[in-house]
């Protein structure tokens, strides 16, 4: 029994009337990574994502979730259904209820769950995708970030195993881009695997566990981020640009400014390797949890040490912060941001709770092994 | 219609005259305006910004009374609106229209300038219908002779004018009504009172989808409209007839699409012919119930006060 949540095999699919879109597509996805689809324009890859919950059925080619092929009649659909929950590249067209509550109640009610489960499950969805007290509006007075939520809070509510999303951030301003990646970061952090597909190569870079490169209906290639984008024939056969970072990164090697090394995956370790041997003085990040401090504590805490910089990551702990009138220096990129703090010898603070507490650790105890940095975080 | 010529006519002889010129003074000024808006566009930008297509259910979403039980708002709108039409005389829908304004300006709190231009929209067609029912339905003693041609006598008499009275007062009367509903309860509060009726389910969800995408697709006509009048569409009479069929038929495949594509994403969530309705509890307070009661009570007292009255 292997971890694979999802399997392409062999896939081939063609709209009627017109040339196949998909070639003969292969690629497995394991539980828990973070996969993004990458390709250009027309390469496939909203044909591929309505394949993940059988909305579209190959011509040719098996489609495996949890190991078990996709059967597709009534019962077969629903129970895929129910596990891989597909959000749409437009909102509008995701949001067909006259309230946010209706629209993210709909999923759990069409699994004939009882209403205290479904009010339950809705209450949950958009606690989660920072929503609440938003029930009773009408989509159309939402703004574009704020739809994408109530589409994502709607598939969130039928407790799907993995997220397929298309094009998250298209159409949405940076910072709101972000805040949604973010958000896909925490249900991510949950356990949920998922799958986008994007065409911002940036994103995909930073965001992803694993790439899968799509042209012309057919996988060019499956790997780490910096294997795909570090291929600079694969880049051209694919017809896709280079994330900036990378980009440099090669120029500054090229040039002998840096020495070859595993490529930097953020603007810390650009930093660092920039930086040469080392700060002498390496500040601290702190972890605070939010679920167990009050209004008074945390300001208490802020109040000994002004020097610090202040930031929220997840939901909860922002919303905590906005209720509490705490203002946060950093609200995105938070974990990169106190790093770069951290090796420019200043402390920092990280609110934040739940399954965050050990994502912080994990990523700086990465960060401080792969670039020899002695980074340390401590919960407070 | 009989008993209405009973009317002390003097008073009505000079009431016509006034209200006839005051009709016709109103719709020159609506005809200036109308035909000024086009050739200012500082005018028409303005009229814009307060009346975009979302305003009434804006308006509606933010009102003070929204937690008013719509249940309770429906009954004194209808009611208002049914003892306006069964009222033979004038005074009744018009006292029943300026409770409805005095409601809806202090109560509901609703913008005057808005509440104004929404009114103008009732005045002008109930205005209308009342002048052609002046002019051409007769008996009673003639007030006006206009002209006649033939057997034809265009004139006005005092069933006519009475009938037109009545016919605005109760337009007006019962617009009113409507338009407290209107900015007071938001679609979605009624959704559940439509089920509660027993309207059949089918029905309900239709609604809900139309309602939904009334929104989406008055956005999208706007944005083809801007794309046409960008590139010149609309600047002749012709050229405006090519680009709003143009307009039409695009919005039908967009519409046509967009189906496609709910029905995807219907289907992606396990659609099983399950809708569900909006969540929405109003709060019923005594003072909304006691004042629907006593605005019940007080309309019933003074329709049978006319019924006497005749």
């Amino acid at each position: 029994m292997n971890d694979n949540v999802l399997t392409f095999e062999n896939i081939r699919f063609s709209y009627p009337g017109s040339p196949a879109s998909l070639k003969g597509i292969s690629f497995s996805v394991r539980r828990g990574r973070k996969v993004a689809v990458v390709g250009h324009n027309g390469a496939g890859k909203t044909t591929l994502l309505l394949m993940c919950n059988g909305t579209l059925v190959p011509d040719e080619g098996k489609i495996l979730i949890h190991n078990e092929e996709v059967n597709y009649d009534r019962a077969g659909l629903r129970n895929v259904r129910s596990k891989v929950g597909l959000v749409f590249q437009n909102s509008d067209s995701q949001i067909f209820a006259p309230s946010v509550f209706a629209d993210v109640a709909f999923g759990p009610a069409n699994l004939h769950l009882p209403d205290d489960e479904i009010r339950q499950r809705v209450h949950d969805a958009l606690f989660a995708v920072g929503l609440n007290g938003y029930e009773k509006r009408p989509p159309h007075h939402l703004s574009g970030g704020e739809k994408k939520r109530v589409a994502i809070a709607g598939i969130l509510a039928m407790h799907p195993e993995i997220l397929v999303a298309d094009e998250p951030t298209a159409s949405l301003d940076p910072a709101t881009a972000a805040e949604i990646m973010d958000l896909l970061d925490e249900l991510h952090e949950n356990g949920t695997t998922i799958l986008l597909s994007t065409h911002d190569v940036e994103l995909a870079y930073r965001w992803a566990d694993e790439i899968i490169l799509l042209s012309e209906g057919a996988v060019l290639h499956q790997g780490t981020p910096a294997e795909v984008f570090s291929d600079n024939e694969l880049m051209k056969q694919a017809r896709i640009t280079q994330p900036v970072l990378l980009d440099l990164y090669q120029e500054l090697v090229r040039r002998h400014i840096l020495t070859s090394s595993t490529p930097p995956k953020g603007i810390p370790e650009m930093t660092r390797l920039i930086e040469g041997p080392g700060p002498s003085v390496i500040g601290t990040i702190y972890l605070a949890d939010t679920d167990t401090m009050t209004t008074e504590s945390c300001k208490s805490l802020l109040a000994e040490h002004p020097a610090w910089h202040t930031s929220a990551i997840e939901t909860k702990s922002r919303m905590f912060c906005i209720m509490s009138g705490i203002m946060l220096e950093y609200t995105h990129g938070v974990i990169d941001k106190c790093l770069l703090s951290a090796m420019n010898g200043e402390d920092s603070l990280i609110l934040t709770s739940g399954g965050m507490l050990g994502r912080v650790e994990l990523r700086v105890e990465t960060f401080a092994k792969e670039s020899r940095t002695d980074v340390k975080v401590m919960r407070v | 219609m009989q008993v209405m010529d009973s009317f002390p006519s003097p008073w009505w002889q000079i009431l016509t005259v006034l209200a006839v010129v005051c009709v016709l003074a109103g719709v020159g000024i609506y005809i200036h305006a109308v035909k000024n808006r086009k050739k200012n566009k500082r005018h028409s930008a303005k009229h814009h910004a307060i009346f975009n297509e979302h305003i009434l259910d804006d308006v509606a979403i933010h009102s003070p009374l929204r937690n008013v039980p719509a249940w309770l708002k429906l009954l004194f709108c209808l009611s208002a609106i049914l003892i306006s039409v069964i009222s033979p005389l004038p005074y009744l829908p018009l006292f029943i229209a300026v409770v409805m304004i005095c409601a809806s300006l202090l109560v509901a709190k609703v913008n005057l300038r808005l509440y104004g231009i929404l009114l103008t929209i009732p005045i002008v067609f109930s205005v209308t219908g009342a002048l052609v029912l002046l002019f051409v339905s007769g008996g009673g003693e003639t007030l006006v002779d206009v002209f006649t041609i033939g057997t034809i006598h265009v004139q006005i008499t005092t069933t006519s004018l009475n009938l037109a009275i009545l016919v605005t007062a109760r337009t007006f009367a019962g617009m009113c009504s409507l338009y407290f509903l209107t900015l007071t309860t938001p679609m979605t509060s009624l959704f559940a009172i439509l089920q509660k009726i027993r309207i059949p389910q089918a029905f309900i969800d239709l609604s809900m989808l139309i309602y939904r995408y009334i929104f989406v697709f008055i956005a999208e006509a706007i944005s083809i409209h801007n794309a046409q009048v960008m590139r010149g569409g609309y600047s002749t009479w012709k050229e405006g007839l090519n680009a709003f069929s143009m307009l039409v038929s695009v919005l039908f495949i967009r519409t046509w699409e967009r189906g496609e594509e709910i029905f995807i994403s219907m289907d992606s969530r396990c659609y099983d012919g399950c809708m569900v309705l909006p969540d929405e509890h109003g709060k019923v307070t005594p003072l909304s119930v006691s004042s629907v009661i006593v605005f019940i009570a007080v309309i019933l007292y003074l329709l049978v006060l006319e019924m006497a009255l005749l």
